[in-house]
């Protein structure tokens, strides 16, 4: 048995093999045929002729070689191939057959009807049959196999972009952009689909094996985007791309390309940053043993187990398993616990304190009045205490002792900083007080609230002197 | 995200569940652009807040690289997609309504009591959770097919039919135990009705979506997502019992939620593979 690993070229069999049993329809019957006793030996035969022969022609050029020469070849990969085998197999591939197709005509709107039979052989037996070559249909359908293989072409892809820029080719790029894009999108699905299906280690292995270089290629993909970027910003681009634009009645702008580029940018970035997902998990992955619901079964249990509380359980567990409906049509926040009813704010506006307001003016305010009361009840006392030098203003709040009416509290001392001339003495005097701003800051807690104010420095100076 | 934008989101993701900017197979529902792309443009400290002003509600949302699930991404838009989830450990708040299912299946002629709906429901529940997982070989964590999960009332009647059938020729259970399979094995029980009804419940739940085709539906992505979280957590109460002593680990496990040990796990493999 195979490893599970498929090679590029069977699946491009398989892609093409339900097309090709179109061309022998049986009626009503959708037809599938059956594969023969030895069709999977033919198939493995004629994989290697055609990889050897491609390899041979890639060395030696295009020509015919004998049959002789390929059976050593091919034994040297499987000991186990017989001669007579290889011989039909030639022949089998060697035969033409005919394709029927049809295209749709755009200007009757129906089907055009056409067949093909030179396409159809992909190896050419020389005249002696002794000898064989593979003809430009082999070529081709290798060239598909190898880019199948594309885990490490996003790189020569995206090099495609500069090539076309290079050209002046500015309306094949977003279709270039689009391709990639897609091929980035398949590869991005199927790590998320070895991400999450545990069991699909053999896949999961291969790339593992890869990471390093799929790692780089997505990173060199990445610099061949960002350098088409500064590609497309240069003088000499926008120049070709008028010119073009002009010739071609092109239906977008430079910019729009531009876009393309960046969108394209993301995505490269978002698969790699998938596949570096896929790395890590594929390698804590070796502990886990899913576990795996038969649902069925767990619908026969539940009624052959049932007891008295298996109904009151079994509403329960719906209950969590179902989507929740909201049977109201309008949010409000008191719907959620513990959040704020605004419309209660608004209902009760008489709750709120009013904010304090150190802005010290020379209206006859209800605040402002306060201020000027506390200040005449403590200005000697404040003078008592500048006497011995100055004070940082923190200092000032929490060790003087001040004369507090019923409503004062000692932050009503604040305001002193911004009008310190609140503070002279109604009588003529020499002395002043002065503020200085150090650019410190204070904390201190009062009736539970945190207080943070700059903390200036007082002084008093005294004229004259 | 001001407050504003946040209501949008948030109702928006109430009303969709999956939100997203560039969506497949069908059109933009009214403001679902706008809010997705408020939800995939929000700083990492809004996306925080919004966070936690969902899980209070006892939700939390999950983002997807639309890429992830082969979409191509169209240049002009975002390319996430969000989906709305019960928050593990916190409480569904108050103003959800668990129980609707049970209303949603009664009809005006429905004449029974509120076991007999329970019983059919989660029935009718793990048949079309078969359909989505067990038929396809899929995995519940295999959340990026929920696309290929189809279900065709047709087939789904004959399924269900049929088990019927065959757990009635297996006998009825002696004494308390049958009562379960007294309900389901009933003359008179008109099984279409019952999936019709279902059906039409799990259309408004957003379990499943219709496809275009007559009586064929699909999963939705919100429900995939939910069911790899259910098959973790819930649905741990319906597995068998390998060993009935290890019945108070296993209630342990249950309650608090802590992953069963690996050995416990893979004799349930082995159970299941064998099956």
């Amino acid at each position: 048995m195979t490893n599970g690993f498929v090679p590029p070229a069977v699946t491009i069999m398989a892609a093409t093999s339900r097309l090709i049993d179109l061309q022998h329809p049986r009626g009503a019957n959708v037809y599938i045929p059956a594969p023969g006793p030895k069709g999977g030996t033919y198939t493995g035969i004629a994989l290697l002729v055609l990889d050897i022969l491609h390899n041979l022609e890639r060395e030696r050029g295009t020509g015919y070689v004998t049959i002789t020469e390929l059976y050593g070849f091919v034994r040297q990969l499987a000991s186990d191939v017989l001669l007579e085998d290889l011989e039909y197999v030639l022949l089998s591939l060697s035969k033409e057959r005919e394709i029927c197709y049809s295209t749709p005509d755009e200007e009757t709107c129906t089907l055009n009807y056409g067949y093909v039979r030179d396409k159809t052989k992909i190896v050419d037996l020389a005249d002696s049959r002794a000898q064989v070559r593979i003809t430009d249909t082999a070529s081709l359908f290798l060239r598909i196999c190898e880019n199948e293989i594309s885990w490490l072409y996003d790189e020569s892809d995206a090099h495609k972009i500069i090539t076309a820029l290079d050209n002046n080719k500015f309306g094949d790029i977003p279709t270039i952009c689009r391709n990639i894009s897609l091929d980035l999108a398949k590869k991005a699905r199927e790590l998320t689909d070895l991400i999450e299906h545990p069991t699909r280690e053999e896949q999961g292995a291969i790339l593992v094996a890869d990471g390093p270089a799929i790692n780089e290629n997505l990173k060199k993909t990445k610099e061949t985007i960002q350098s088409a970027l500064r590609i497309i910003l240069e003088q000499s681009t926008m120049d070709a791309f008028n010119q073009w634009a002009g010739r071609a009645k092109a239906g977008f702008e430079l910019g729009n390309l531009q876009t393309e580029l960046e969108v394209l940018l993301q995505t490269a970035e978002v698969v790699s940053r998938r596949f570096i997902e896929f790395l890590d998990i594929a390698q804590q992955r070796k502990d886990i043993v899913p576990s795996y619901h038969q649902f069925l079964d767990m619908a026969e249990r539940l009624v052959f187990r049932c007891d008295s509380g298996s109904v009151q359980r079994l509403e329960h567990l719906m209950r969590g398993v179902m989507p929740a409906d909201i049977p109201t049509r309008w949010f409000d926040p008191s719907l959620v616990p513990g959040t704020i009813d605004l419309y209660d704010l608004l209902d009760n506006p008489e709750e709120d304190a009013p904010p304090k307001s150190f802005n010290v003016t020379d209206s006859e305010s209800p605040a402002v009045k306060h201020f000027m009361s506390f200040i005449e009840k403590n200005r000697e006392a404040i003078y008592e205490r500048l006497e011995s030098g100055p004070m940082p203003f923190s200092e000032f709040l929490t060790s003087t002792d001040f004369v507090l009416a019923e409503d004062d509290t000692a932050l009503d001392f604040l305001g002193v900083y911004v009008s310190p001339h609140a503070l002279d003495s109604p009588e003529p005097s020499t002395q002043r007080i002065i503020v200085g701003f150090p650019q410190r800051e204070f904390r201190m807690k009062n009736d539970g609230s945190l207080i943070i104010s700059s903390d200036p420095l007082i002084m008093l100076e005294k004229q004259g002197v | 995200m001001i407050p504003y934008e946040q209501g949008l989101t948030h109702a928006a993701l109430l009303q969709y569940r999956v939100i997203t900017d560039n969506p497949q197979g069908r059109h933009l529902k009214k403001r679902e652009a706008e809010a997705a792309r408020l939800l995939s443009r929000a700083s990492e400290g809004e996306r925080l807040d919004f966070d936690n002003f969902l899980a209070a509600q006892g939700l939390a949302v999950k983002t997807y690289d639309g890429i992830n699930f082969g979409i191509m991404p169209n240049p002009k838009c975002c390319n996430q997609i969000h989906v709305l989830h019960r928050c593990r450990g916190e409480r569904l708040a108050l103003f959800f309504d668990q129980g609707w299912f049970i209303e949603a299946m009664k009809d005006q002629r429905f004449k029974g009591g509120k076991a007999e709906i329970v019983i059919w429901f989660a029935r009718l529940w793990l048949t079309l959770q078969y359909f989505f997982y067990n038929k396809i070989a899929r995995h519940p964590q295999q959340i990026s097919h929920y696309d290929k999960a189809l279900v065709f009332t047709e087939h789904f009647t004959e399924v269900v039919k049929k088990g019927i059938e065959d757990m009635g020729n297996t006998g009825r259970p002696e004494g308390e135990v049958g009562a379960m399979w007294d309900v389901l094995w009933d003359d008179n029980v008109k099984i279409d009705t019952w999936i019709s009804k279902f059906m039409r419940v799990m259309l408004k739940a957003g379990v499943i979506e219709e496809t275009g085709v007559k009586d064929e539906y699909r999963q939705s992505l919100s429900a995939a997502v939910d069911m790899a979280l259910n098959s973790d957590y819930d649905l741990t109460y319906l597995m068998p019992p390998d060993d009935l002593k290890d019945m108070d680990n296993r209630s342990y496990m249950l309650i608090t939620g802590a992953p069963m040990p690996v050995r416990a796990q893979e004799t349930e493999g082995r159970d299941a593979s064998d099956q």
